[in-house]
């Protein structure tokens, strides 16, 4: 096979941190190669770099054979480059049609040529097997197909190299599966596709080979067949990471929290559920099932809702966050970007925010305490910042997202709610994360977990609940945690 | 050891010197301009001239002042103008009809504190956007003042009426002692107490804050409230310069308060800025429009200056941001 892509000894520094330091890659013609690694080893800087997003200092890139410059992204998608980000970037309030020829509309005179843009797309979108109108608004299709309509977009160019960023963190198993037909799909036309990721089933699914980068730096290349999971692993962390569910025997207590008959206004129907002390109940299902809305109905967070929630057997009122803090709920939400961090401020100022009238006395905030839960907070969590006085938005995901977690220790909730714990977290600190809840249930609290990802969900959980369109569709306890009872329950329409 | 909300950005990066800038930057600038100024015309930086400026600026600064708060939580007050004009006619009604001063500062305040709730509650619970919403009570609050008043100015006060905007307190004016007594407990606010940290929170990341279990909601409507009774003192210092209740006064004012923020620092999105550069922000409008005034320059043209002085205090805001 020829080699389409090679990068050479590219490095790329970034005011106080070397992002890449000399590395290689080489991609074949027709090749699916997969870019694996912690959060923070270089991946997407090395992605931007052949992207046109970013310029490397020192390297050389050539396609073919040929050395090139990519100094910006249009001259990536001249040389056959194309992208797709995790956020999209489309344009909500267009049409797929016009999306996907958004920098280039064919013209008529001086309008443009909706009869040739409507034809360009339904060709692209035929290739890709989709069976989206290309009349239909972006902003009423579900985030899969969103995904679709971002890379027909780029495919509507002539690309020899699709790159692909996080492809599959938004997405359920089945439009999982459609995604890697598409990209074998492509690869039978030619194209080369580099996609970066975290999630082992796929890359073992899909790739042919890998490339681990760890720290900025190179650690190897192998073709699939080489690898498995727990070598895989190994190599991007630099260390065996064993045993990634602790799940101790930890006693489990008198119910915590009850809700009854919860629903949401046409996303969740009558669902009831309830934790103890102690344990940890997963939520499963799949994308849209109604799991985030549920959990935020009983954190108060979401209007239109209904139920009675019951909070150490009496019956409790939540119709605000405020009401739920004050009940001795906790929230980490899935999106911590938008809904979790003040991403401008410090690790001490988040922090902060949670406790800030029990940290003041006659209304003036007091440092030294605010200070001192910081740094309690950094210590428990074991958060990698050099001072608490750090920008959040500085950060890695992993450590983001103990920041988030941290910031409730000092109220000492009894129920803590995650959705998506470990989203865009790597493989170390993933595990860090399982750990601390794993400390969490030790003290008796009570912890709700949605998750996407069955392996962690049958990993920690005690119960796990599923849901479906809306309703409860099955129960399961841990000693009849089955991944296929599980996934059946997530497509069934009645109680299992 | 103070936190970091609301300052500028402690990364390291190449442009950190404008990062920098931003906070002393608009000092600075005052400074230059003093001394250009004070190059073109003797009669500058005389100590009356230099009063004459701090009077000037102090109904614009107070009224600034509330429009800070209202913009670090992402939201803006295009009302003030309306309501200065409202609450002054008012007030001064009540002085010539009962005779009594305090009733009439109470009604000025009182006024000018009900629009601020108004808009507040429709902001924060109608959930209407802040520019709609305060560009329609800035037409009521007009749209009254001058019903109410029929279009005829009100003057002629009594020297207690007058005193909060005309009188003196040791030999210094009462218009110097006012909006530096303001800034100073607001400074403390905003630096200091968890209101303040709330404030710029909202402005940061409003659904995050909400999440945490802060009531957003209310603070937002204590935030418009607040910048109503600043208004209102404003309409307090303003009529007693003027000696009349005049329902067109103060017109344009919510876009000079705007100005002051802007060109202090504070990012028109919300959660960024300090309450001394909006001082700053007022200072460098008077002084403007002083030393303009001084070298016999068209009133006019001052605004052209404004115009650009703003244009630049937001590209460095902008720049710096990077």
């Amino acid at each position: 096979m020829s080699v389409a892509l090679e990068m050479r000894g590219v490095s790329k520094r970034f005011p106080g941190v070397v992002a890449l330091d000399r590395v290689d890659l080489a991609v074949a013609k027709g090749e699916i190669h997969a870019i694996v690694g912690e959060n923070g080893a270089g991946k997407s800087t090395l992605m931007r770099i052949l992207s046109g997003a970013s310029l490397m200092d020192e390297g050389e890139i050539r396609l073919d054979g040929a050395p090139v410059e990519i100094p910006n992204s249009q001259a990536a998608i001249n040389l056959g480059i194309g992208t797709v980000y995790q956020n999209l970037n489309l344009i909500k309030d267009l049409t797929v049609a016009e999306n996907i020829y958004m920098n280039r509309f064919p013209k008529r005179g001086a309008f443009i040529d909706r009869a040739a843009i409507e034809e360009g797309s339904r060709k692209v979108l035929e290739m890709m097997d989709c069976a989206i109108a290309p009349d239909a608004m972006v902003d009423r299709l579900s985030v899969a197909d969103q995904q679709m309509i971002a890379i027909a977009r780029v495919l509507a160019n002539k690309i020899g190299i699709l790159i692909l960023d996080e492809p599959t963190s938004s997405l359920s198993a089945t439009e999982a599966d459609n995604l890697f037909a598409n990209m074998r799909r492509l690869k039978g036309l030619g194209a080369s596709i580099i996609f970066i990721s975290h999630h082992m089933d796929e890359i073992f699914a899909v790739a042919e080979s890998v490339t681990v980068l760890r720290d900025g730096r190179r650690v190897g290349s192998w073709p699939i067949g080489e690898l498995d999971e727990r070598t895989l692993v190994h190599h991007m962390v630099g260390r065996e990471v064993a045993d990634m569910f602790p799940k101790a025997a930890v006693p489990i207590g008198d119910t915590v929290l009850a809700a009854e008959h919860m629903s949401v206004a046409g996303v969740v129907d009558d669902v009831s559920l309830s934790v103890r002390r102690g344990e940890i109940l997963g939520i499963g299902g799949l994308v849209g099932a109604g799991r985030t809305e549920l959990v935020k109905s009983l954190f108060g967070a979401i209007p239109g809702c209904s139920g009675e929630i019951y909070l150490e057997g009496r019956k409790v009122e939540i119709r605000s966050p405020e009401d739920a803090v004050r009940c001795g709920l906790a929230f980490i939400p899935e999106n911590r970007r938008d809904e979790g961090l003040l991403t401008e401020f410090s690790i001490e100022d988040n922090i902060g925010l949670t406790n800030i009238w029990n940290l003041s006395r006659y209304y003036i905030v007091n440092a030294k305490e605010q200070l001192q839960i910081t740094a309690d907070a950094i210590r428990t969590m074991d958060i990698k910042a050099p001072s608490g006085k750090q920008l959040v938005k500085n950060l890695s995901g992993g450590n983001q997202q103990k920041v988030v977690l941290g910031r409730w220790f000092s109220r000492h909730p009894k129920v803590i709610i995650f959705d998506e714990p470990t989203r865009g977290i790597d493989v170390g600190a993933k595990a860090e994360i399982y750990r601390k809840i794993g400390e969490l249930v030790r003290t008796s609290v009570g912890v709700i977990i949605v998750s996407s990802e069955l392996p962690e969900l049958m990993g920690i959980s005690d119960r796990i609940l599923v849901l479906n369109k809306g309703r409860m569709t099955g129960e399961f306890k841990r000693s009849e945690f089955a991944a296929e009872r599980i996934m059946l329950a997530a497509t069934a329409t009645s109680l299992q | 050891m103070m936190s970091n909300i609301g300052q500028a950005s402690t990364v390291k990066t190449g442009r950190v010197s404008l990062g920098r800038l931003r906070g002393t930057g608009s000092l600075i600038a005052l400074l230059l301009i003093m001394v250009v100024f004070s190059l073109s015309s003797s009669a500058f930086l005389q100590i009356n001239n230099l009063m004459n400026i701090i009077v000037q600026v102090a109904v614009i600064a107070v009224i600034a002042s509330g429009s800070m708060f209202v913009i670090l939580t992402g939201g803006i007050d295009l009302s003030v103008g309306g309501v200065l004009a409202l609450s002054g006619v008012l007030a001064a009604s009540v002085v010539h009809g009962t005779g009594s001063s305090a009733l009439a500062i109470a009604t000025c305040l009182g006024v000018s504190l009900c629009f601020g709730l108004l808009a507040g509650a429709l902001v924060a619970y109608g959930r209407i956007p802040p520019f709609v919403c305060t560009l329609g009570t800035m037409s009521i609050a007009r749209g009254v003042a001058f019903v109410y008043s029929g279009g005829i100015p009100i003057s002629g006060f009594p020297a207690a009426f007058r005193f909060p905007g005309a009188g003196y307190v040791a030999g210094v004016p009462m218009m110097v002692i006012i909006p530096i007594v303001i800034y100073v407990i607001l400074y403390f606010v905003l630096r200091s107490t968890p209101f303040g940290k709330i404030v710029y929170a909202i402005g940061s990341n409003e659904e995050a804050t909400r999440l945490t279990g802060i009531n957003t909601r209310k603070y937002k409507l204590i935030v418009y409230a607040l910048a109503g009774l600043l208004t209102g003192i404003g309409a307090l210092l303003y009529i007693a310069r003027i000696n009349s209740g005049h329902p067109g006064s103060g017109n344009g004012y919510e876009l000079n308060a705007i100005a002051a923020v802007v060109i202090g620092g504070t990012s028109l999105s919300g959660g960024r800025g300090s309450i001394v550069g909006t001082m700053i922000g007022a200072l460098i409008m008077g002084v403007i429009s002083n030393g303009l005034n001084l070298m016999n320059i068209d009133p006019y043209f001052q605004n052209v200056v404004l115009g650009a002085v703003i244009i630049l205090a937001v590209m460095i805001d902008q720049h710096s941001q990077k």
